[in-house]
This record gives C-alpha cells, structure tokens and sequence, in this order.
C-alpha cells in the first residue's frame, strides 16, 4: 500500500523540481537552430526598418534600448551585494569601466576585488549569442597564472533572471580566481585578463576563436589573516592535518592535508564553528592532490578566540572513470557502478585559537 | 502524439529535415531536460548536457532502428551525455539561481518555500540512495520509461533494474517513516 502513495509522491516531487527549472521555448529554439546548423548568420543583420513610421519610431527603441543596458550593468553590483559576503556589503570591490568590443560581443569589467585568497571580477556580456565568451585566463603581469575561474552568474542566452531585468541576449557574471598558489603578493595586484571570443554560429567547430579580449588592470589587495594551525588527528583509522586557516572578507577557507595520496579523493563534510557559536558548512571544495581547500563564504574577519573545525564523515566519490563505450553508438558511455555510498564516520576535530 | 505521426517525424529527422527535428524536440523537451536535471541537480550542467544529447540525436537519428522506442533511445543519449560530462574536467559552473535568497518575487518565493518544505523529507531521502538507485528512480517515475526501457537505457539487465526499484522504494519509505518518526517526536 505503501509502494502506491510513495510512488505517487515521488512523480509529484519529480514534476515540481523539474517544471521551475525549464529552459526557455527561445533557448530550445536557438539549441536547436545551432545543432541542426541553421544559425549561421547573426540576427541583428536582419533588424533594418521597412516602413517610414518604423524608421520614426527607431530613435525611441534606441533610447529604450540603451536605457535596458543601463539598469542591466547595475546587475553587477547587485551580484556582489548578495552573493559575495562581506565584500559586497562592505564596500571592498573596487570599481572599474573597463569594456572592449569584438564581432559585436561587447565586454565590459565593472568590478574587481582582491585578497589572499581570491580575486572577485563582474563582467558583463553584451551582444549577439553567435559568439561564445565565456570563462577566461587571469595572470599577474610578472606571468603568474592565477588558477580559475570559477563562474557565478548566467551564460549567454540563459534567460532565468534576465527575462525580468536584461535582454536575454546578455550575460553578467562574477569570475572568482584563486590567488593562493601566488607568491610576493604585495599590496596591490597588477593583472592580465584575457578572454576568447568564440564562433557559435557552427556548433561542430565552436572552437574557433575569433579574437581575444585583453584587460590590463590593478586591485588593492586586502590583508586577511592566515593562521598556521597544524594539528593531526586520526578517527577510523585515517589521520587528517588541519594546516591553515585563511580569514578574508570574502570567505574562510581551511586547508587539510591527508597522510596518504589515495585518500585524495574523499570529500569530507566539514563544519566551521565560531567563538560566537555560529555554526557555517562548507560551500565548495577543491581537491589539491594530498592536500584539499574548503570553503566557507562569508565575512568572519571579526571572530577572535576559539575555532571548530569538525569533519563529521569522509565520502569516497563514485568512480567515474571506469565505463563502457556501447558499439557504434558515437562515444556514447555506460557508467560503472560508483561506489559514493561509502562513508566513514569519525568525527575528526580540531580547536584553535583566532588572534 | 500519434505513433505514426511520431515515425513520420522520425523518417523526415532521417532526411535531415529541420523542422520534423523541432517538432519531435518539442514532444520530448520536458522529459529529457527534467532527467538531466534531476540527474545533475544543475540547471547549466543539464543544458549542457541538453546541447551535446540534440547533437547526437541529429546525428544518429538516421541510423535509429525501426521497432525501438524513441523515448528511451532519447534518455539513454541523454544519461550517457550526462554521465559523458562528469567525467570531463570543465570549469565548476554554480548557477546563482540555487542562492538561497535569490528570488523575482515575493509571492514565488513563498511558492517554493511551502513547496520545499512539502518535499523536504523526500528529497533528503532520496540523497541517501546510491547514485545508480536513485538515477533508476529518476528513469521509472520522471522519465516514465517501462523496466525494459531502463534496462536498455542503462545496459543493465531487467532483473537489475526490478531488485533496484524494489530496493529504493522500501528504502525511501524507511528513511520516511523515520524522519516522520523523529519530527513528531521533537
């Protein structure tokens, strides 16, 4: 009896995730317009008025268009209120104007923050979906690659916020970048940003590259706190090192460090608890070979005294790299059997003191 | 849509015709985007994983055998597809709509809470199920494919995919009746 009310629940939990989610009708139509390979030529070449009243009336959508790109640069700085802790509340990122035009595809850097951790850059995107710009390469200009980005924010063409407060033809996205591996970082950064723009207008070649934006900029760097903490302690059999603890206003990030290499991939879940008794789970994770950072957004500059660190339990991930290749089927794959429901309980915890 | 409307469809795909493409496209839009996305749990994941599955249809449509269930042979490109693109490295995407507090109004806002809440507990069941559990789950009660289509979807025999379901179904109603256990008594 069960099985029927159960089975029931879960098409309606299924159907209610799902529907929120959709794509667009116009997404589907340009996915499918770029599979089947009818998207070759970019619709603005198409936009020229036919009537008189028409050609009157085009001043007017000028303005209204103009005064669209507007409210939607603002979308940054929405960004960083909301989603980057306290740096956007503080204040910290620096302003920038910063815009080239390639192909049409206007982009425009419209903030920059840094600190030992991360640096934090708003973009904007602008311009016909038949280029593809997207991610990029960040160096100092001593030629130090900065490892990332990360990239929060819509593509090109998604249409989830921007239906309500931009054309759907643009992008704002805020690039996050790990500033960790540099060294010498002094109290200014003096960067290179490059980003290729890409043909996508043939979706078996979108490779293409048809020209490179290149901004050259500085950030102030602000001082966070790094405390060596350097602690082993074994649970199930596994000892793990807590190394470091980076403080910045942008997040909190814990480096840990197993004993053995193989371990490398066990994701533990970790928790943060702070002298105010405010308890933070880690947001993203990145696995370093022996070693692993964890992440907890949020502004915790101001907490002095005693620390937490608990790893209640490690999980080994599926394996994903073992599959098999159906015959004549194009590439396609059918996965193993993973094994991500192994978890070790421990808890493995570590207490120190924040200056 | 008519089985032979469907199989005319089918032939004109085969003939690159566009059009037929789009419209077939359309019959299976809500299916195979929700199985990429209650795979993934992404929505920029799923669409991508969208894009490159419309991809392989285009392509191998002309050679899709007469008799098989386009449906299934459909969410079979689209799990592979999904499965193809965890394996790859690719730069970590996080869709700012799963923000906690993003929200266009106030009214969808409480929408989603009220419906959270309802499925709170289904959801943090479904968790726990191992990964190629709960992927069957997601093919029997979203995709609504038979246990033959799974078995063809996942290449893993009928049998399989029956001790599966049978298995996540008395699972889900133990971690239910537990969580629903522990709530009344808090």
């Amino acid at each position: 009896m069960y099985e029927e009310k159960l089975e029931k629940e879960l098409r309606d939990y299924f159907k209610s995730e799902t529907e929120s989610q959709e794509p667009t009708l116009a997404w589907w139509d340009r996915t499918i317009s770029n599979v089947t390979g009818q998207n070759k030529r970019s619709r603005w070449f198409g936009f020229v008025p036919k009537t008189r009243l028409a050609w009157v009336l085009l001043p007017l959508l000028l303005i209204f268009i103009s005064g669209t790109v507007y409210a939607a640069s603002t979308v940054i700085g929405e960004f960083f209120q909301k989603y980057t802790g306290g740096v956007g509340k503080n204040g910290l990122a620096q302003e920038m104007d910063l815009s080239q035009t390639i192909n049409g595809v206007t982009v425009r850097l419209e903030r920059a923050y840094a600190d030992s951790n991360v640096v934090l850059l708003g973009l904007s995107i602008s311009g016909p979906t038949d280029y593809f710009t997207w991610g990029g390469k960040l160096a100092t200009v001593d030629g130090q690659n900065i490892s990332g980005p990360l990239v929060q924010g819509f593509k090109p063409g998604s249409t989830k916020v921007f239906d309500n407060w931009a054309p759907s033809e643009r992008a704002a996205v805020v690039d996050t970048f790990d500033t960790s591996s540099l060294t010498g970082v002094a109290s200014e950064l003096n960067l290179n940003l490059t980003i290729p723009v890409r043909d996508w207008t043939n979706p078996e070649n979108n490779t293409t590259v048809v020209g490179v934006f290149t901004f050259n900029f500085k950030v102030p760097v602000h001082p966070g706190k790094i405390v060596d903490v350097n602690q082993t302690v074994e649970a199930a059999g596994i000892p793990i090192t807590l190394q470091k603890v980076e403080i910045s206003p942008y997040q909190t990030k814990v480096i840990l460090q197993s004993a053995d290499e193989k371990d490398s991939n066990i994701i533990p879940i970790i928790s943060l608890v702070m002298p105010s008794g405010e308890s933070v789970a880690s947001a993203s994770d990145q696995m370093l070979g022996p070693s692993s950072a964890h992440n907890f957004p949020g502004d915790f500059t101001g907490q002095h005294g005693e620390w937490t660190v608990t790893i209640s339990e490690l999980v080994f991930p599926a394996d994903i790299t073992q599959g098999t290749e159906v015959p004549g089927s194009g590439g396609m794959i059918i996965m193993n059997n993973g094994s991500n429901t192994n978890r070790l309980s421990g808890p493995w915890v570590f207490h120190f003191n924040v200056p | 849509m008519a089985q032979s409307e469907e199989a005319e469809l089918i032939r004109r795909c085969q003939a690159k015709d566009r059009d037929a493409f789009r419209l077939l496209v359309e019959n299976y839009r809500k299916v195979m985007f929700g199985t990429a996305y209650l795979m993934t749990k992404d929505r920029g994941l799923a669409e991508d994983a969208i894009q490159e599955a419309l991809l392989q249809m285009w392509k191998h449509l002309p050679s899709l055998r007469q008799g098989v269930s386009l449906k299934a042979w459909l969410v079979r490109i689209v799990v592979n597809e999904v499965n193809r693109q965890r394996r790859k490295k690719r730069v970590p995407t996080i869709p700012l709509e799963y923000a906690p507090d993003m929200a266009d109004d106030c009214d969808d806002a409480a929408t989603t809470m009220i419906r959270n809440e309802d499925h709170h507990n289904l959801r943090q069941a479904l968790e726990l199920l191992p990964a190629e559990v709960r992927e069957t789950v997601i093919l029997r009660y979203f995709s609504d494919l038979t246990i033959p289509e799974i078995a063809v979807a996942i290449g893993k025999p009928e049998g399989t995919i029956k001790s599966r379901l049978s298995r996540a179904l008395v699972r889900l109603n133990e971690i239910l009746s537990n969580s629903e256990a522990l709530e009344e008594r808090r």
